[in-house]
């Protein structure tokens, strides 16, 4: 057996990398382990693509409506200095075709997994609608551009960056509640249900308010340190398994709490309640709830597609119709939007296809187009268009422009049912 | 594994610690909650107002006139002036000079009463519009 020698440094960077002998090979570092341990796949799949269907309808619906009071008057103060310095004024109709696009792109990436870069782009798009003004202020918005970011670079390391996020997040708004005796928590749900009612009864049975109130901060603390703790431990995978269910359900009650409380916070708690559960229910439990997935996207890869030319034919037609649902949605910045997607899903199709990837140019293409037609039909069947042709008629009126006014109002009766 | 990948780790999670400590280590305004993930804000139940003149030259002489801030802004923006956000005052007075070159000054005077009841002095801000239209 030959005797082991320590390398020169210079020796040792001109020789090829071999592998250390079994014993001395150190084990990966915690810290590594924690970063790049893999994550169960069920988690990573419905994370990445819960949290993105979910994103992709709360852009092209919810955040759309609000974007009526873009540009009015020709003032806007975006979040951050050097942006004001850089951009143009955001209209209501740029960051309405920002946020489609989000929303589609959202949709895709859920549907497909989305490449790197195409994660890439939705992260820097949606927090540019949020960044370049602060006439958005949802706090969430920006916690959303780190998860975005997270799954630029999931699954390893994204999956651990989305729950130090998550964690650093409750861990806050913990804190934020012991300043003062929890005086903030107290003022903001004491007219509120439920616990307006279960402050009423707990008088009724002898609790004096203070008391009542302590407890209630209380618990609420203790429940985000707990989900704060449950997610900065989730990458490390070893979590009991009863534990996690708890903690899923920790998180779900408290966020429908929230929701019962009616703080104007958007879709905030539908976000939380999602990763709560994907990242802390048993693993064997995800994968039983993706059984039917697995099976579709089985029989979608058996199915043989076209190649060439053809397809990119196809994948022109399928951004068409892409493209006309979007823009048949009658917003200020829908016709832009459509634009966009149509044109970058012809020039992906093209690149595809002299890459020789045709078949896939189709499928991005198709489900492209069923992000439209599906962003098309939720538009329709909300009150989106209703809300943003209302709320800007009363605006208009307001700043004493009665006949944009009469006109947007008019345009908002013709959604109003 | 790459160490470079744990390096830039370790500073991004720095990083996400970093931004919400700028607001408890008072490096941001307290009115500056953005990035501190304060959920349950008590900003948000402070009740506010604000007013606006305007000094107009007109022949010879300057006269001092109201100018409605209602009939100007967006309630977001309402909301921002009301309760002192700086930029978003800046940017409105800057407008209004802007918009009219007959006015030569503009005062913004907001106050808050906290949601504890505590009231906040009334805070000016008032704007030379040579001064602003010469930037």
């Amino acid at each position: 057996m030959s005797k082991k020698r320590r390398p020169r440094p210079a020796a040792a960077a001109a020789a090829p990398a071999a592998a250390p002998p079994p014993a001395a090979a150190p084990a990966t570092s915690a810290w590594d382990r924690y970063w790049f341990g893999p994550p169960p796949e069920a988690r990573t799949f419905l994370l990445l693509r819960g949290f993105l269907l979910l994103l992709g309808f709360d852009c092209a619906s919810f955040m759309v409506a609000q974007t009526f009071p873009y540009g009015l008057n020709g003032i806007n103060v975006a979040h951050f200095a050097w942006l004001d310095a850089v951009q143009p004024l955001p209209t209501a109709a740029a960051v309405a075709a920002v946020l489609l696009v989000c929303g589609v792109l959202s949709l895709l990436i859920a549907f497909t997994g989305g490449t790197r870069w195409l994660r890439a782009a939705l992260c820097a798009l949606f927090t540019y609608a949020w960044a370049c003004s602060l006439l958005d202020t949802f706090q969430h918005h920006v916690l959303f551009s780190f998860a975005l970011f997270a799954f630029v670079f999931f699954p390893r390391p994204g999956f651990a960056m989305f729950c130090t996020s998550m964690g650093i997040v409750y861990v806050f708004a913990a804190v934020q509640k012991l300043e003062k005796h929890g005086v903030a928590f107290r003022l903001l749900a004491s007219d509120r249900p439920p616990f307006s009612s279960l402050a009423a009864f707990a008088t009724e049975h002898g609790v004096a308010p203070s008391t009542f109130w302590s407890a209630a901060t209380i618990a609420v603390i203790l429940a985000e340190l707990a989900i704060a703790a449950g997610y900065l431990l989730a990458p490390s995978g070893r979590t009991p398994r009863r534990l996690g269910v708890l903690l899923a359900a920790t998180a779900i009650g408290l966020h429908t709490t929230v929701e019962i409380l009616g703080l104007r916070i958007g879709w905030f708690s539908y976000y939380m309640m999602l990763a709560a559960a994907v990242v802390f229910l048993p693993a064997s439990w995800l994968e039983a709830a993706l059984r039917p997935v697995a099976w579709l996207r089985r029989q979608l890869r058996a199915r043989p597609g076209p190649r060439g030319w053809a397809a990119v034919l196809l994948a022109a037609g399928a951004a068409a119709l892409g493209a006309l649902a979007i823009a048949a949605l009658d917003l200020p910045g829908a016709a832009a939007a459509a634009w966009i997607v149509a044109g970058a899903t012809l020039a992906g199709a093209v690149a595809a296809k002299l890459r020789g990837h045709g078949r896939a140019a189709v499928s991005y293409a198709a489900l492209t187009a069923l992000a439209c037609v599906l962003i098309g039909l939720a538009t329709a069947a909300s009150s989106t268009r209703y809300d943003y042709y209302r709320k800007l008629g009363a605006l208009l009126q307001r700043i004493g422009q009665p006949e944009a006014a009469r006109a947007a109002k008019d345009k908002a009766k013709l959604y109003a049912d | 594994v790459p160490r470079r990948p744990s390096l830039l780790l370790g500073a991004y999670l720095a990083l996400q610690l970093l931004i919400p400590l700028r607001y408890y280590l008072g490096f941001s305004s307290p009115r500056d909650e953005r990035f501190a993930w304060r959920m349950f804000s008590i900003l948000r139940l402070e009740k506010c107002g604000a007013g606006m003149t305007e000094e107009v030259r007109d022949g010879g002489t300057v006269r001092a006139r109201n100018a409605s801030l209602e009939s100007l802004l967006p309630q977001r923006w309402l909301e921002e002036v009301r309760s002192g956000w700086d930029p978003v005052i800046e940017r409105v007075l800057e407008r209004q000079c802007r918009a009219d070159p007959s006015v030569v000054r503009v005062t913004l005077a907001h106050v808050c009463e906290e949601a504890e009841g505590t009231k906040r002095p009334e805070t000016r801000v008032v704007r030379d519009c040579a001064e602003v239209r010469g930037r």
